[in-house]
Parts: structure tokens; sequence; C-alpha cells
């Protein structure tokens, strides 16, 4: 999932070189964090949150499937991490 | 995809020639997007459209369709699709075991595919992207339609105002359409969000 995820923000965002995405395996649950540039942060989370409500959507489903649960988490603070 | 130029002129016939022309293409095979109209004093003199132009080699379909064998791919899901090139739109048709999840939840999944694929897609492709399941829509569209009839005779009969519940706005325009056609009966849609509730009543004056 985690290449689906980075497609998806990659074709998004302005900075496609700055999106980062960190696959978390734990026993039932995978987390995926992911980190863009401050300016992009709304392109991926979309008006009212659909873009990022979409993308949890096909987490949702493919966990239903994979018998998985999917957690997308959106970091914020990636360039006050960098710095 | 090749680059994308700016053009403007007086109607929009003529700004797709124009594009036409300066690619050395033939006009269907020019991908455009609108950019902005203008309107000189107030619509009296003359008008100019801007548009963006691109021309289309079929690479863009291409996109598409890798974007969703991956997305079947990644979510492990036994199904099968096929894409259908209208003049307005272009429709992308689900197939096969998994259909099921894919109406989970009233559509979930397919209206998330739908509004991501034409975030992704539209602009390129220069249509919009309708997403379609085992005639999942159709079959929405005649329920929804006998719905609202039913709900129409209901108001029309005790006099009183009927709210529905979230709609999304497909689901919205099918019930409005069918509310229009009854001439005594009025529909609105109330909230800010994305789903709406539809209010239908008796008109006023009706």
């Amino acid at each position: 999932m985690k290449q689906l995820v980075e497609s998806v923000c990659k074709a998004l965002v302005d900075n496609p070189d700055q999106v980062v995405v960190t696959q978390i395996d734990g026993e039932q649950t995978t987390i995926l964090e992911l980190r863009v540039h401050q300016s992009d942060l709304g392109k991926v989370i979309g008006k009212q949150g659909r873009t990022a409500r979409a993308i949890r959507t096909i987490l949702a489903a493919a966990g239903m499937k994979q018998r998985r649960r999917f957690n997308l988490e959106i970091i914020e603070n990636f360039d006050q991490q960098q710095s | 995809m090749s680059d994308k130029k700016e053009f403007v002129a007086n109607s929009l016939k003529d700004a797709i020639q124009k594009a036409a022309e300066d690619f050395g293409i033939e006009e269907d095979k020019l991908k455009y997007r609108i950019i902005t109209e203008k309107t000189k004093y107030f619509g009296h003199k003359q008008r100019e459209i801007f548009i963006e132009a691109w021309s289309s080699d079929g690479s863009e379909q291409k996109g598409l369709e890798d974007f969703v064998k991956l997305l079947i791919d990644e979510m492990k899901m036994d199904l099968q699709f096929e894409l259908e090139s209208k003049s307005e739109f272009l429709r992308v048709n689900f197939s096969g075991e998994d259909y099921k999840l894919m109406l989970y939840q009233n559509g979930n999944l397919l209206n998330a595919a739908q509004y991501l694929l034409n975030r992704l897609f539209a602009d390129e492709i220069g249509k919009k992207i309708y997403c379609e399941c085992e005639n999942y829509r159709k079959k929405k569209e005649a329920e929804l339609s006998t719905q609202a009839h039913r709900f129409a005779r209901q108001v029309r009969r005790n006099g009183k105002a009927i709210q529905l519940p979230e709609l999304n706005p497909f689901e919205r325009r099918i019930i409005h359409m069918t509310i229009n056609k009854y001439l005594d009966l009025e529909s609105k849609s109330d909230g800010d969000n994305f789903l709406k509730v539809i209010t239908i009543r008796k008109k006023l004056n009706g």
C-alpha cells in the first residue's frame, strides 16, 4: 500500500521529491506516515479533507480484503524536523 | 504529453482552431482547458476566452490505466477494468469477484476511486472520469428516482415537508431532477458540506 499512497501523493503535490511515506508494521495494523512539503499539505488533504478521506477509504477497503488495518497519518511539521 | 500553451480568442471555437493550427494537428487530437473567460464593457463589446491547450498522443490514458492497475494490485483485489471513452467523459468499468467490496457502504470505494482519478487525470485527459461497477450507478439512479416519486406523492398527500438523509451531489441531482417534474413541489439542498440534506415541500404559491 505504501507504493500506492506514494504514487497518489507524488501526482498531487508540487514537490514530489519531498514526498516520504514510512511504513510501520504492527501485529494487525500498518501505519503509513506521510510527510510532504509544508506548502503541499493542503493538496494531500484536499477540500474539506476529501482527498485524505478518499485515500483512507481505499486503505480501509484494502484492509478488509487483506484482514489488516491500515492507518494513514499525515505528519505536519516536516520542515521543522529537517532544520 | 506535449507542452502546454495558452491561447486567447473571441470564442472557444476560434481558440481551439488557433491552438490546433499552432500545434499543426487536427482539432480532435487537441486537449484543452478553459482558463478564464472575460467580457469587455459588460458583454456589449467582445468576449475573450483564454484556454490552455496541448496535443494528445493517448499517453494520458495510459497513465490512468497504469494507475488503476496499481490500485487493484496493491489492494490485492480480484477485479478487472475496462476503459470506455465517450466524447464528454471517460468511463472506468470495474467487474470481477470483489465487486461487492467496491460497492461496500453505498459505493464508498467506487466514489473514492472516482474522486482520486478525477483529481489525478481529469485535467490531463480533458474530460471527466466516471467509475462504474456492475451497473451500480444506473441502478442507484433508478432507485433514487422511484424514491423521489414516492416522497413527492407523500408530500402532495399530507402537505408536510420531508427531509431526506444526507446525499452526495450525484444523488441530489437525481432527486432535484425528479422533483422538478412536479409543478407544485420544490426541493432544496441545505448544508455546507459535501453531503447535504434535501427538503421536499409544496411550493408556497403552488
